[in-house]
């Protein structure tokens, strides 16, 4: 009886410890961040719905994706960067040009440090932009008391907010608009070359996500408006999904006009002229397959206002005669200049 | 107590189940194409397909005026491979799975279970990862390796217990998920995109090409399979007895291990992973037509060309894109697989 | 030369700890020879051999004048049919299946309408005709062991090997097994070699008794072996021997010595 009643004291006193550990456990945590106050200078509604507060523009940015390291670039707040994401210097491509925009970059000062909370915690950032699906990271980041916007990019508005998201939180408004105004002057541009095509002149065609040939890009994805961009009508409009894989004979059915591609690894427009299965399609009898070529994927970034140049080289590609004017040379070249100051290989 | 059923059986076989339904068994595979042929997104009417047939072979028409190039396309190049690849992998996985029962005396046991599966994706995601070698083969080589492993993990001087090989399996299927794990944490993602879809299997890339590519493998592997199908009794027996039987078992065991192995590797690097196939098709005609795999193997073959084509023309045809046909298997096979374990004795099976 | 002889053989499962040294062994065509002894002596181990499970560390087995390891499996199993103890096939097979694969060492690619007329005859003779399409594995302990002998006659075998066929079974399932084997030896002439645990059995069904003890092996007519002084070297086992139904009946004292 007594040895009962010892261990039923042990067990309750243990129970009241752990009660006591989660009560003050729960109490440290959340909430933080999220709590407003009249002084903060800049408050940001991010992809997430969340508000998120600063005392003032960020000084010390942590940019765990790339393309908010490009539009921050963009911006003019390159310098402000403190830890970027790994991806940055793994890839050939991106990390060629951005070395020839930003020399610390080009010297790999600015740590990659999207795989380790500790570190991101040790800069001491004044924000951390990240991906909004990234729950986890996002909370102990929070709990913290990091202030975090969290980026979703689903659409072409999208890449809009997102660069009004950053815009505010480095206080360049000002420089934000301008870019957006510049992209949308040149998607004018383009439209109103477009739009005086009659119907019999409009080709109809598909965007090809990848992997395989039939991967293809449904109406509530990027793919799908970048046709719509380019004056072509997507056959696969009738299929809301952001990317799914087509049935062959539907391709059949439709018999796209033309056939856009981004950049995959093992898919060239090639596969598709050598392919029996696609011979009788009209994008292949009239070779109107076209990739973003491998050179140019960070000219063509969709997820940042880079997305014209995709616009602009597809539209060109379709319907060369409308843009015979147009030379791609010089297209980047302005591009480039006006978007980071300066020009790349 | 003659029955008159009984005395025609005896003139051609010991044990016959009503020749009627053996009949239908034989021949649902022919309907089976002819329905899969006539269905699918691009509307042909059964005329227009014996027409675009004739125009292929003779050049000319019966039905109506020239088949358009399109609907050519369709029949001849999308259609007409997918079905027939969807009927010989069935038959393939089928024959595979009764193989496989027969000589690891256990009817729970079919390809998947021996590391085929993990083996064939990481094939198949080293091949999109690193490029060495093309997909297919790729997936072919580490599927056979997979069970090769398996044999060599678990056997005991040429005979290895039906517990060893499901626990080597295990150990098997662990090590290459850990090793995939290992590819997609290394490779970049973008890279591998293909791999969940591939994973899922499906016909929905059969060419010509493909086909072709797995016809000689899955021919022999077929061929050898029926061609042992009467020593597979014995060495179900056990090794004690097919011995005393006069049979030699080690030989044997090989002889239809690799035939099996053959089977199963060579559809999984055409159309990805279909579990449970090789589970249900066997089981079933075990319950309908007995466990003499005399009978039992060439109906499997049927029985699962036919399921396979059923399945894949209803994933083809049920939404307007394309689902992974293992989907449907596993959801089918499932639950027969519960069934069937709850069920054990009654179902053939001791 | 006998139809089955063991010359010099010895069998070991361990080099150094023989359980069969230098055994002669002769069994005569046509008859029936029974292998006593007690557990363990050897016995199966005995058969093991005929079986091609074992082999021997030295000496030579011969089967109708021919060394045992100059004939093929399916030549073997074309001679001597062996019927085990259990049998649990994993699928459910028919009683008829059982028995016919009993052909497969006279089968080269699919039994023809020949085998299945041997199957035939072998189930009318051991009257399982109404066990015909019963699934092996929900007969009894005895009619399971009818339809092994069953499989091994199918074999058409002159030699059919049993080890010990009546231990598990009753009382008179016994009787109607001891019986098969005597008829069977009588109709063909088919020469049996079975391990039996129980002497009277040896008593009725044996032409030729072999005593195993202890790696030896004494052969001879059963009168003259089963004695009570074997016995009791066998055994351990006070035994005295009477007529009673017609044979030479043995009895065991059972009280404490």
């Amino acid at each position: 009886m007594r040895t009962k009643k010892c261990l039923s004291l042990i067990l309750a006193l243990c129970l009241s410890m752990a009660l006591l550990a989660g009560l003050a456990g729960c109490g440290a945590g959340g909430g933080d961040a999220a709590a407003p106050t009249d002084a903060a200078a800049i408050r940001v509604t991010d992809s997430r719905g969340v508000t998120v507060e600063l005392a003032r523009p960020a000084e010390r940015i942590v940019c765990l994706l790339n393309s908010g390291l490009n539009d921050l670039l963009m911006l003019g707040c390159g310098d402000r960067i403190v830890g970027i994401d790994e991806w940055t210097y793994t890839n050939d491509v991106t990390y060629r040009v951005l070395s020839q925009l930003d020399a610390r970059i080009a010297a790999r000062e600015i740590p990659a440090v999207d795989g380790n909370l500790e570190e991101i915690i040790r800069l001491q950032p004044d924000v951390v932009i990240i991906w909004a699906q990234d729950d986890e990271k996002i909370s102990a980041l929070e709990s913290n008391g990091i202030p975090v916007v969290g980026i979703q990019v689903n659409s072409f508005d999208e890449v809009f907010d997102k660069m009004r998201m950053l815009a505010a939180v480095v206080g360049k408004e000002p420089r934000g608009e301008e870019l957006i105004r510049w992209t949308q002057g040149v998607l004018d541009e383009i439209d109103a070359q477009v739009s005086t095509l009659d119907e019999a002149d409009r080709k109809t065609g598909i965007f090809v996500w990848g992997a395989s040939r039939l991967d293809l890009a449904g109406a509530a994805s990027t793919g799908h408006s970048m046709l719509q961009l380019c004056g072509i009508t997507d056959c696969a409009a009738g299929i809301d999904e952001e990317h799914f894989v087509a049935r062959m004979e539907d391709v059949v059915q439709w018999d796209p006009a033309s056939i856009l591609m981004w950049n995959i690894a093992d898919l060239d427009p090639q596969d598709y002229l050598d392919d029996s299965q696609w011979a009788n399609i009209t994008a292949i009898r009239e070779r109107r397959v076209f990739e973003i070529p491998d050179d140019k994927t960070f000219y063509s970034d969709l997820w940042t206002v880079k997305y014209v140049y995709a616009v602009q080289y597809f539209a060109k590609c379709v319907y060369p005669d409308l843009f015979a004017g147009q030379d791609m040379d010089v297209f980047l070249a302005d591009m480039m200049t006006t978007l980071y100051g300066k020009t790349a290989d | 107590m003659a029955r008159p059923r009984t005395d025609r059986a005896r003139a051609g076989d010991p044990t016959a189940p009503g020749r009627g339904r053996v009949l239908v068994c034989y021949l649902l595979p022919l309907p089976v194409f002819l329905l899969a042929l006539c269905v699918g997104a691009y509307r042909l009417a059964p005329a227009a397909i014996l027409d675009a047939i004739l125009q292929r072979l003779m050049g000319r028409t019966i039905f109506g005026p020239a088949v358009e190039p399109g609907a050519m396309t369709v029949l001849l190049d999308v259609r007409l491979p997918r079905v027939l690849l969807s009927l010989l992998v069935g038959a393939s996985l089928s024959a595979s799975g009764a193989a496989f029962q027969s000589v690891m005396r256990n009817p729970l046991v079919e390809p998947y279970t021996l590391g085929v599966s993990s083996g064939a994706a990481l094939g198949a995601a080293l091949s999109m990862a690193f490029s060495l070698l093309p997909l297919q083969l790729s997936a072919f080589l580490f599927a056979s390796a997979s069970i090769l492993a398996c044999y060599l993990i678990a056997g005991q001087r040429g005979s290895a217990p039906i517990l060893s090989l499901i626990l080597a399996g295990i150990i098997v299927s662990a090590v290459c998920t850990a090793a995939l794990s290992a590819v997609q944490l290394v490779v970049d993602p973008l890279k591998l995109q293909g791999l969940v879809f591939w994973t899922m299997g499906g016909f929905y890339t059969t060419t010509w090409e493909k086909l072709l590519s797995a016809l000689p493998l899955l021919l022999v592997g077929l061929a050898a399979v029926y061609l042992l199908r009467w020593r597979m009794n014995i060495l179900s027996l056990g090794d004690g007895e097919a011995r005393m039987l006069g049979a030699d078992p080690r030989l044997l065991r090989g002889a239809v291990l690799l035939s099996a192995t053959l089977l199963a590797s060579a559809s999984v690097s055409v159309s990805g992973i279909l579990s449970l196939v090789g589970l249900m098709i066997p089981h079933i005609c075990r319950m309908l037509f007995g466990a003499d795999h005399r009978r039992l193997i060439p109906l499997s073959m049927s029985l699962g060309a036919a399921y396979l084509t059923a399945v894949d023309t209803l994933a083809r045809t049920l939404f307007t894109f394309e689902i992974p046909v293992g989907i449907f298997t596993t959801f089918l096979g499932a639950p027969f697989f519960v069934v069937l374990l709850r069920k054990a004795r009654s179902i053939g099976w001791n | 030369m006998e139809l089955i002889e063991y010359h010099d053989v010895t069998i070991a499962y361990d080099p150094k700890r023989p359980v069969i040294s230098h055994a002669e062994l002769r069994i005569p065509q046509g008859g029936i020879t029974a292998l006593l002894g007690p557990n363990g002596s050897g016995k199966t181990t005995l058969l093991s051999v005929l079986n091609r499970l074992l082999r021997p560390v030295s000496g030579e087995v011969f089967v109708g004048g021919r060394a045992l390891s100059a004939i093929s499996h399916r030549e073997l199993a074309r001679t001597i049919a062996t019927v085990p103890q259990f049998s649990a096939p994993s699928f459910d097979y028919t009683v008829e299946h059982m028995i016919l694969w009993g052909r497969a060492p006279h089968v080269a690619y699919l039994p023809r309408k020949a085998d299945l007329a041997v199957v035939d005859q072998t189930i009318e003779r051991m009257g399982l005709e109404r066990l015909r399409r019963r699934p092996f594995s929900a007969l009894s302990g005895g009619e399971k062991q009818l339809v092994l002998i069953a499989r091994a006659l199918a074999q058409t075998c002159p030699v059919i090997l049993m080890d010990e066929p009546t231990t598990y079974l009753d009382i008179g399932n016994q009787v109607r097994i001891l019986n098969t084997i005597r008829e069977i030896n009588a109709q063909s002439g088919t020469t049996f070699l079975v391990t039996l645990h129980e002497p009277n059995h040896a008593l009725y069904l044996a032409d030729e008794i072999v005593l195993v003890h202890h790696g030896a092996i004494e052969q001879g007519a059963p009168d003259a072996m089963l004695t009570p002084e074997n016995i009791q070297t066998l055994y351990g086992a006070r035994a005295a021997f009477l007529d009673l139904f017609d044979m030479r009946y043995m009895a065991i004292d059972y009280r404490p010595q």
